[in-house]
């Protein structure tokens, strides 16, 4: 039988493999991808959109470290806005429509041109590891590929089960087949696997929607590139679509009421639990008896394509019954559907079996990323992929890992909350999930992590010269407003920048993404030594210090039993992560500082 | 690895024990030490030669000198923990002790310590062995078995569900400014009127911040001050309030020439009586001295008594005023055999008024909050008050800054008063948001 080799295994080609590939390949490693069928890689499953709240901040983080996610959105994208304007600079989040069909095009040809990175069709039935280390992994038709590293990124296609009504299919993904072997594999490899849910709507002809009757959604007049690298020129390079709004009635939750009965979830048949924040429509008809109408969100595919998704309408009700609760909604009376909408069950890997680098505590050499690690939506897929890509290629390359604080990035929370907390349902990032907030913005994204990027080798140099002069203008634009006597009139509230203009004779033609970050740093400078001053409070000057992996928890002096049990079970790897674990109290902190002071006493 | 590098947070504490001793000691620990402990002095030596005694006059937060003491400096690594390490060296009166140390924590960067902290600092920084190092752990991990759950068992029935209530008020406005920010196309304008909703938490805020303070007032006692001209009767009505006391513990001139104190029980609650006796002119005109000593003792008070008598001009009245700030101010006219006055009026010659004044006090004092608040009063006092000025921040922010400022307020406020009964505010955020909200697009 054939072997082939390289330096980084990818394992799926969703939002999470193509960001790991590209990101390893980048780096100049040899990238070898496993995807079942390569014509479906970087598909959107389910919405058409990227970004949104704390989605949007994700993808700006990925794109200032180097990630492909928003150069690509802004390629396929057709309808741009930004969210949250009025409501502060930190919540300002963009979201960008993207014709589907050509996102998935647009990342295939990234992944075809990218040096060092091949592409491999078929399914990775096994992991093969020696002595806790990952050397391989088999194929279903018999190859091997030889590898020191190997990223997981399987998204909903473990043991994935699809349901319409009472009708049952195997497959991640309409039309896609699912993933079998591995599970198993991981298994064997001594892994806990869990089961989630997720859903998603039916497919609408777009000619048979009555758009006259529904309420007009444009995008940004102006639109702004979601990525920082995507030139001006040609952008964007979509026509434009508009979305449209619609309402549930009465009618429409009769209907669902009354098929409830046919609900695999009502009927016990999933046994999965899926994301409160991404209910179906039979569960907020449930759950919000009391609500006369819910919004539904038109969504087109693309301005050629002939489908339109309506967001907010996720359903596992069987087909007749979807047919007819979509017909009792205003503009959809004659709706024609293109597919309809269905529930997936698949196996995820609970996240406290990873280190903060995204690899496994049990096998070195082997990283999860995505789906597969109980999280839901494409960014925080992507950004996943990325942070596991770059740890896997620096591992191989023997470079000490990147693992970003919880000060510096969204991603860094992301990944914290799940290493450290795990998960009890699919989970989405929330701004609120930050206590840096204030400071863990769209805006200054580049500026917290574009020099990781460039230091681990992904950002090219002159992307990261333009961030340095970037943040060098900011810099100096703010000492001047100082030296000229503006800078307390700009921190009153009602003063902008702009409005400045007048007495301020000297003032240097900037860009606006300076004036914006200027203006903000000068007005929040305040507030986030406030928030900054709270988070620091209980800071412990040793929240760096590593736990060995082989600690006897029970042998840490006077830990309660709960606590020990606690910390058995999700194997903190720092004092930082230990310290975040509910019921970690002060005391209990002390009391592992002394131990591991003591046992690292002992060794020398 | 075995310093604490300099970012570790400054930590303070009373090192002595809890019972009222001679001597009680304020210990500072970390980079903030000096500059934290400077803070409360009274005109600081700039640089204190290091592990020398310096007399000092130790301030409440409007720089009136409430102790004279000692302050010592010694510099890292040459101290008890290894760090920056400053002592305060006080009476040893637990209320002189919890103003200092509430004074202290609440400069920027530094905290109250933990249960062992000091013991695990020093530890840590090498100055004792490990079997000192464990002795505390021992202590510390007994502590802990009744743990920070059980410090909300601490809190007395009545005020943990106060506590509970308003933590329900204040989630609830949470949940809706983070639902606004989060979800703007499910949830947009869920906050509704910002500040009104804020004031309607804060105000139950403000009464629970001094309800623990009057609680812990209940186990410590009380210091009522009597105050005003000379001529007003004070002293008739200190006589007559002592004399009157079955309970009367002892009545002598005070550790000053002019002010006399007398200890009193009042249906269980200790109470120090202070006569400020012997101030003959209108405030602004006093000698020195006197001014030195009212002040103290007006700093020290828990509630103050100004007496004024009959004929008294207004103008008279707003400068005996200004002299008191930030304390429960009781006015009062005396002489009322004599004339006929507005308000609160008492007759020490014939009784009338003073038992209604007397219960009038007691009112003030205590707020109606009956048990007191146990060992950890003063961190659940800390915590409440960054609850409390975290929402006036957050009431400012709702006029003039964003609406993500004003949510990012209302969490700090919302964890604080979680921190008092040890609940876990972000998992309870996100529970909330689902339950309220139908999110999902």
């Amino acid at each position: 039988m054939s072997s082939l080799r390289c330096d980084v295994l990818i394992v799926g080609l969703g939002h999470a493999g193509c960001e790991a590939a590209l990101a390893a390949a980048r780096m100049g490693l040899n990238v070898i991808a496993v995807t079942l069928n390569r014509q479906r890689s970087a598909v959107m499953s389910c919405n058409p959109a990227i970004g949104g709240t704390a989605k949007g901040h994700l993808v700006k983080e990925l794109d200032a470290l180097g990630g492909q996610m928003a150069r690509a959105a802004d390629e396929a994208g057709t309808h741009f806005i930004t969210l949250n304007l009025s409501k502060g600079p930190a919540v300002r989040a963009t979201r960008v429509l993207c014709d589907r069909d050509a996102y998935a095009v647009v990342m295939q040809k990234q992944l075809d041109c990218t040096p060092g990175l091949s592409l491999v069709e078929g399914e990775v039935a096994a992991l093969v590891t020696e002595g806790g280390r990952a050397v391989g992994a088999r194929l279903a038709d018999g190859r091997e590929i030889v590898t020191p590293a190997v990223v997981v990124t399987t998204g909903t296609f473990l043991q994935a089960l699809m349901h319409v009504g009472a009708q049952k299919e195997v497959g991640g993904r309409l039309g896609d087949a699912a993933a079998t072997g591995l599970s198993g594999s991981l298994r064997e490899l001594g892994f806990v696997l869990g089961r989630f849910k997720t859903g998603t709507p039916a497919r609408l002809r777009k000619s048979s929607i009555d758009f006259s009757r529904c309420q007009k959604q444009p995008g940004d007049a102006h639109p702004r590139p979601f990525s920082r690298w995507t030139p001006l020129k040609g952008f964007p390079q979509k026509a434009p679509v508009d979305c449209y709004l619609t309402f549930t009635n009465e009618a429409t939750h009769r209907i669902l009421r009354d098929n409830l009965k046919f609900s695999p979830l009502y009927q016990g048949e999933i046994v999965g639990r899926g994301p409160r924040y991404c209910p179906s429509v039979e569960d907020k008809v449930v759950r919000f008896a009391d609500k006369v109408r819910h919004t539904v969100f038109l969504e087109p595919e693309g301005p050629q394509s002939d489908l339109v998704y309506p967001a907010g309408l996720s359903t596992s009700l069987p087909a007749a019954a979807q047919l007819a609760f979509l017909r009792s909604i205003v503009g959809l009376e004659d709706v024609q559907v293109e597919r309809f909408g269905y529930a997936v069950e698949y196996d995820y890997s609970p996240p406290t079996q990873l280190k903060p680098t995204l690899e496994t505590q049990r096998v070195e050499g082997l990283y999860f990323a995505g789906q597969l690690n109980g999280t839901s939506g494409y960014e925080e897929a992507a950004v996943q992929g990325l942070l596991a890509g770059i740890n896997a290629a620096l591992k191989v390359k023997g470079a000490p890992p990147l693992v970003l604080g919880r000060h510096e990035a969204h991603a860094a929370v992301l990944v914290d909350d799940l290493v450290t907390k795990g998960v009890d349902e699919p989970f989405r990032m929330f701004t609120s999930r930050s206590e840096h907030r204030l400071k863990l913005r769209e805006g200054n994204a580049a500026f917290r992590l574009s020099g990781h990027g460039f230091r681990v080798g992904l950002l090219d140099g002159p992307r990261w010269n333009q961030v340095v002069r970037e943040r060098e203008s900011v810099s100096a634009e703010v000492a001047r407003l100082a030296n000229v006597g503006l800078l307390s009139k700009l921190k009153r509230p009602e003063v902008t920048y702009a409005a400045l203009a007048g007495e301020d004779a000297e003032r240097p033609v900037l860009p606006v993404a300076v004036t914006d970050e200027v203006e903000t740093e000068v007005k929040y400078a305040g507030y986030i030594a406030q928030a900054e001053e709270m988070a620091s409070r209980h800071a412990d000057a040793h929240e760096h210090w590593s736990i060995p992996h082989d600690i006897v928890w029970s042998s840490v002096r006077g830990l309660s039993a709960e606590v020990q049990e606690r910390l058995q079970k999700s194997k903190p790897s720092t004092v930082a992560q230990a310290k975040r674990l509910p019921g970690m109290t002060p005391a209990a902190v002390s009391l592992l500082l002394i131990h591991l002071k003591r046992t690292v006493i002992e060794k020398v | 690895m075995n310093k604490e590098s300099p970012s570790s947070a400054t930590i303070v504490a009373v090192a002595t024990g809890p019972a009222a001793g001679g001597v009680g000691i304020v210990r500072l620990s970390g980079p903030l030490a000096l500059r934290a402990a400077k803070s409360v002095i009274e005109k600081p030596v700039d640089s204190p030669a290091p592990r020398t005694a310096v007399m000092a006059a130790f301030t409440d937060a409007n720089g009136a000198v409430v102790d004279y003491g000692l302050c010592i400096y010694f510099p890292a690594p040459h101290s008890y923990t290894g760090e920056d390490v400053v002592e305060l060296h006080a009476h040893g009166a637990p209320r002189l002790l919890a103003l200092l140390v509430s004074r202290l924590a609440t400069v920027p960067g530094v905290r109250l310590a933990e249960a062992g902290e000091f013991t695990r600092r020093a530890y840590m920084n090498g100055r004792i062995d490990l079997a000192r190092a464990e002795a505390v752990a021992d202590l510390v991990a007994a502590d802990s078995l009744l743990g920070l759950q059980a410090a909300a068992a601490q809190l007395n029935g009545a005020l943990s569900r106060r506590v509970e209530s308003v933590r329900a008020a204040l989630l609830a406005l949470h949940t809706d400014l983070e639902a606004a920010l989060n979800f703007p196309e499910e949830a947009d304008d869920a906050e509704g009127d910002v500040a009104t909703r804020i004031n309607g938490v804060l105000a139950p805020v403000r009464e629970l911040a001094a309800s623990v303070q009057q609680g812990a007032l209940a186990r410590r006692g009380a210091k009522v001050v009597l105050f005003g001209p000379v001529n007003a009767g004070k002293s008739t009505l200190f006589n007559a309030w002592a004399g009157d006391e079955r309970a009367l513990v002892d009545a002598e001139p005070g550790t000053t020439r002019d002010a006399l104190e007398a200890q009193l029980e009042w249906d269980g609650l200790k109470v120090t009586l202070v006569d400020t006796a012997g101030l003959r002119d209108s405030p602004g005109r006093l000698e020195q001295r006197g001014i030195e000593r009212t002040q103290a003792a007006l700093a020290q008070a828990d509630a103050v008594v100004l007496l004024v008598p009959p004929g008294s001009h207004d103008e008279e009245l707003a400068r005996w005023r200004s002299q008191v700030t930030g304390k429960p101010l009781l006015e009062v006219r005396s002489k009322a055999d004599l004339a006929n006055a507005p308000g609160l009026a008492v007759s020490a010659l014939t009784g009338v008024g003073v038992e209604s004044l007397k219960q009038r006090v007691r009112e003030l004092l205590t707020l109606g909050v009956a048990a007191a608040v146990t060992v950890s009063s003063l961190r659940h006092q800390e915590a409440l008050g960054r609850a409390l000025t975290a929402l006036e921040r957050a009431l400012t922010a709702s006029r003039s800054s964003t609406l993500e400022v004003v949510a990012g307020e209302v969490g700090l406020a919302s964890a604080a008063l979680g921190e008092v009964v040890g609940a876990d505010v972000s998992t309870e955020l996100l529970d909330a948001i689902f339950e309220k909200f139908c999110i999902g697009k």
